[in-house]
């Protein structure tokens, strides 16, 4: 017996034109690339396209594909790891620099923590999902991140 | 001085700082960086166009500040002759297909072709073409590449995806090697494209007519309507 799953309450084309940006921007937060960041949503949205009637939630689904495209290219991409951070396209407070300076710094776990926790506002239990790492795990991530990120701004 | 004494002035600073900075990403900046370097990272744009209808606007937005692709000896010194797989014309707008001259970042050669609308493509500037592969993209070393092993399988299988020339667009389907042709058809309308082989792979352009909204795709082999590979395509307008 097979279930079939109700159909997405959004077509892809309106999700595609709503949702890119916003795909981008958390891309681009994890990966600190606008290539990467551009890539990552295009495979994305190339992949959820071909099965899109399966997919019940989408914008969870392609968050959550989001977030695990950017750990997979920062596992086999390494030599973009060696790059110099790109900067945010205008000039930033000097707060909100020195501390996306500091966030870009973090080893990619414990900035994918900080940004799905801060950004997405997403529980640290549901982080520990995405990121497929136990939920004790992420809590001492995030606390890692915190620790790291105190002392670099104090 | 930041404020981060205190977990929650620190988590509301990192909040602050993560919208600030998302909040400077905009369309035209991830727009704008594709077409500053429209030429390089072709692997992105093939990515774009590989998304079908949808790619169509931000293909629009790429090619802004583009200009023209000349004939004669400098186009040739541009494109070799021998690359030239057919062209074309949309509204007055020219257009050509072009065999892939990309390589991957391994250096491996690229299959599939580039479309080329001439007015975004001048001389000396930098190239804005899209690229049009045939299969499905995978991950490796050599970073994204594509993979043919699944649609070799099934001729029903095919990518299309395209870019706006002229006033309208030119639809590009790449299919299985042993697709004869590709039948459009759309309220009386009915044409059966030329396929170009590429690659091992099949290419066949359509030129969308300006009034056409909707219409239906089928790949035929040897005359024959291949089962299951039929599409229905809404054509997107800007």
């Amino acid at each position: 017996m097979t279930t079939e799953g109700p159909a997405p309450k959004v077509g892809f084309e309106e999700t595609y034109r709503e949702h890119r940006i916003a795909l981008l921007r958390l891309a681009y937060l994890m990966s600190g690339s606008h290539e990467v960041s551009e890539d990552v949503v295009q495979s994305v949205f190339t992949s959820a396209h071909e099965r899109w009637d399966q997919i019940e939630t989408p914008l969870p689904y392609l968050k959550r594909a989001v977030v695990n495209l950017v750990k997979d290219g920062q596992r086999r991409h390494l030599r973009r790891l060696a790059r110099p951070a790109e900067r945010p396209p205008v000039a930033l407070p000097q707060e909100v620099d020195e501390t996306w300076t500091q966030i870009a710094r973090l080893p990619w776990v414990q900035r994918a923590v900080v940004v799905l926790h801060y950004y997405e506002d997403l529980p640290l239990a549901e982080i520990a999902d995405i990121l497929d790492r136990p939920a004790a795990t992420v809590r001492s991530d995030h606390r890692r991140a915190l620790d790291k990120l105190r002392k670099a701004l104090a | 001085m930041n404020d981060a004494k205190t977990p929650e002035s620190l988590g509301l600073l990192l909040r602050h700082t993560l919208h600030t900075v998302a909040d400077t990403l905009t369309e035209d900046e991830f727009t704008t960086t594709r077409a500053d370097n429209s030429r390089k990272p072709h692997r992105r744009r093939r990515i774009l166009v590989g998304l079908g209808a949808v790619a169509i606007p931000v293909v629009l937005a790429a090619g802004a500040g583009a200009a023209i692709l000349r004939e004669g000896p400098e186009y040739v010194d541009t494109i070799p002759p021998q690359d030239i797989v057919m062209r074309g014309s949309v509204d007055g707008s020219r257009y050509l297909l072009r065999e892939s001259d990309r390589t991957d970042e391994c250096g491996r050669p690229v299959t599939g072709v580039e479309l080329v609308e001439e007015k975004k493509n001048l001389l000396g500037s930098e190239w804005n073409t899209t690229g049009h592969e045939y299969g499905e993209y995978a991950e490796t070393e050599c970073g994204l590449v594509n993979d043919t092993s699944r649609y070799l399988k099934n001729p029903a299988l095919f990518n299309d995806s395209g870019a706006e020339v002229g006033d309208s667009f030119v639809w590009v389907y790449a299919v299985h090697p042993d697709v004869t042709a590709v039948r459009i058809t759309s309220d009386g309308y009915t044409k059966d494209l030329k396929v170009y082989e590429i690659d091992g792979a099949g290419y066949a352009p359509f030129e969308v007519p300006e009034d056409m909204n909707e219409y239906t795709a089928e790949l035929l082999i040897d005359g024959r309507v291949f089962p299951g590979s039929e599409e229905v395509q809404k054509v997107p307008r800007p």
